[in-house]
């Protein structure tokens, strides 16, 4: 299949109980109407849904993060009450492919949860091929976005 | 703007246990601000520089590598 071009990542590692734990993380610039841009490593999470911000992070980008919650999302330890909203985000940055696009995201009301920002399915995987290439030798693991 | 992979690829070689657990601000191959909140790294961030802010949570293990 031929795509319109390929965004391409080394993995992110981390040392977790002595083990090495390959994270997709990648720099993206979020932001929310006009006010001013902020960049964030976030974090592919193909287990999420949708994109998920903490609090704080929505805060830093001049969300209204005290009014009341639209929704609620569940994971694996519980559910925790939302805001929708929608934010710009822009990733590719320095490359000769910026991608671009207005995204739904949910907003929790608590700081630091999630811990780190979480691009989920419905951002991603319908505009990009996903390929984790973690099975490779070490100088080749890294994650390739293909646009569709 | 800064180049963010090569600004990301330079933090990823720090040792940043002293930040563990906490954002913080990078600029120019310094770190320019850190605290437990975003939107507090964010605010000094901003008091410093006139470019978007790069935010990066660092994990509680101190380190990140790419």
């Amino acid at each position: 299949m031929a795509y319109k071009y390929n965004l391409s990542y080394n993995f992110t590692k981390y040392i977790v109980k002595g083990k090495t734990i390959l994270r997709p993380i990648i720099p993206v610039e979020l932001q929310y109407k006009n006010n001013d841009p902020i960049i964030y490593t976030m974090l592919l999470d193909s287990g999420a849904d949708l994109t998920l911000l903490s609090k704080d992070v929505a805060d830093s980008l001049g969300i209204d993060t005290n009014k009341e919650a639209d929704d609620d999302v569940y994971g694996v330890t519980g559910h925790t009450p939302v805001i929708d909203e929608k934010v710009k985000i822009k990733f590719g940055m320095g490359s000769r492919n910026e991608f671009e696009k207005e995204i739904p995201v949910q907003i929790t009301k608590i700081y630091g949860r999630p811990a780190i920002p979480a691009l989920g399915r419905e951002t991603i995987f319908r505009e990009f091929d996903v390929h984790f290439r973690m099975g490779q030798p070490k100088d080749k693991q890294k994650f390739v976005l293909s646009k569709l | 703007m800064a180049d963010i992979n090569a600004e990301y690829e330079w933090i990823s070689n720090q040792n940043l246990k002293q930040f563990s657990g906490k954002w913080i601000a990078v600029f120019n191959k310094k770190i320019i601000s850190s605290g437990e909140y975003a939107h507090e790294v964010a605010k000094k961030a901003k008091q410093q520089i006139k470019e978007p802010p790069f935010l990066i949570k660092v994990p509680l293990e101190g380190y990140i590598s790419v």
